[in-house]
């Protein structure tokens, strides 16, 4: 905790600008904007139970 | 039977005698998420708090450094330092009244690498421009794009960070057989421990906590008390359910238990339903914590992922 906090404090001397601001960051994505509240919500559903299955088939196939 | 038999049996023992289950920590997350979301925000700012208790540490040395993320407000105003207060004192309170307290040492080689690990964390977070669970758990659930990038990244860390566990895992058995060895032969005799009632300092800092937000309440400051319970809740909750997502993400790559991963996504989806229904129906501003997404949120998660990981948490 002692290590983020003194790093962590550091960010605006070493990158000269506050998190999430700048020219390392991306523009922001609202998959609402994109899919539409249904659209997305069933996107990204979708891909956590994707993923959930995938970690049972790895478990299973361990076995 | 007596009220306070019936209390103790009934409340206490489930409470904080048995250990709650994972799955109920995970959907106990998840709707303390939700209600939290329409109380003020979501759960987050774990790391702008540690980042501005940092600044205070720099600005007590005389360094004047600007904070990395907003204004730099006292501890105490700050709504992000609230929440991690309230935060450290819900699992303080779990964890004396269940008799779970320990101050556990450690090896220089361990604290190093603790210190290297939330260095790492810290790093990752500003690269997202929020930790894991602004940055990846309550950014999905807000419909952003980032906390899906942030998760690609912190599969990667979470392989590489697992990769090194197991080959310390391995190195740390090959010593301990040798050092166990000696032990048998020169072993001290173990010392009685003082008997500490973990349970009663539990109740006392209970007592400080309910003060403390009491003179939020008082005071006009009824957001702060609120976030400050908030935060207490979800450290119960956290400390009673075992409940992390950095185990979600270590034990697929480690023990290969799959168990918490698949809970934490099933929190997350609970989340994701929550605040969708919460935004649709403009119970909050819909674009609420839509984060940058990019390049950026792949590196920093994989960063945060692999120093989790060597930090243990």
């Amino acid at each position: 905790m002692l290590g983020a906090m003194l790093v962590a404090g550091l960010w605006v001397p070493l990158y000269g600008e506050q998190a999430g601001k700048g020219w390392l960051y991306g523009k922001t994505v609202f998959l609402h904007e994109k899919l539409g509240w249904g659209g997305s919500l069933i996107s990204v559903l979708a891909i956590l139970a994707a993923f959930y299955i995938f970690v049972t088939w790895l478990e299973l196939k361990k076995r | 039977m007596t009220l306070s038999k019936y209390f103790h049996e009934k409340l206490y023992k489930n409470l904080f005698e048995k250990t709650w289950p994972l799955w109920l920590g995970g959907i106990l997350i998840a709707f303390l998420n939700i209600l939290m979301f329409l109380f003020l925000m979501p759960f987050g700012g774990i790391y702008p708090a540690i980042a501005d208790w940092g600044i205070w540490i720099y600005r007590l040395a005389g360094l004047k450094i600007t904070p990395p993320w907003g204004t730099l407000t006292p501890p105490h105003l700050s709504i992000i330092s609230i929440l991690n207060f309230g935060l450290i004192f819900g699992t303080l309170i779990s964890a004396l009244l269940s008799r779970q307290f320990k101050l556990r040492k450690d090896s220089t080689a361990g604290y190093i690498q603790g210190f290297a690990g939330g260095a790492m964390m810290g790093i990752g977070s500003f690269l997202v421009g929020a930790c894991i669970f602004g940055g990846f758990y309550s950014s999905i659930m807000s419909l952003s794009l980032s906390g899906l990038y942030m998760m690609i990244g912190l599969l990667t860390g979470a392989f590489l960070g697992g990769k090194l566990m197991i080959w310390q895992a391995f190195r740390e058995a090959e010593k301990m057989e040798f050092t166990e060895l000696v032990d048998l032969k020169t072993a001290p005799e173990k010392k009685v421990k003082r008997v500490i009632d973990y349970p009663l300092i539990g109740l006392f800092v209970t007592i400080i906590l309910a003060i403390t937000a009491s003179v939020y309440f008082l005071t006009g400051k009824n957001v702060f008390g609120g976030i400050l319970l908030f935060g207490a809740a979800f450290g119960i909750v956290f400390q009673r359910s075992s409940f992390c997502i950095s185990a979600g993400f270590r034990e697929v790559f480690t023990s290969k238990h799959n168990e918490p991963m698949r809970i934490l996504l099933l929190s997350v989806m609970i989340g994701t339903l929550g605040f969708t229904i919460i935004k649709a129906n403009g119970f909050r501003p819909a674009d609420m914590f839509i984060l940058p997404a990019g390049l950026h949120s792949i590196i920093g998660g994989a960063i945060f992922g692999f120093g989790m990981v060597i930090t243990g948490g």
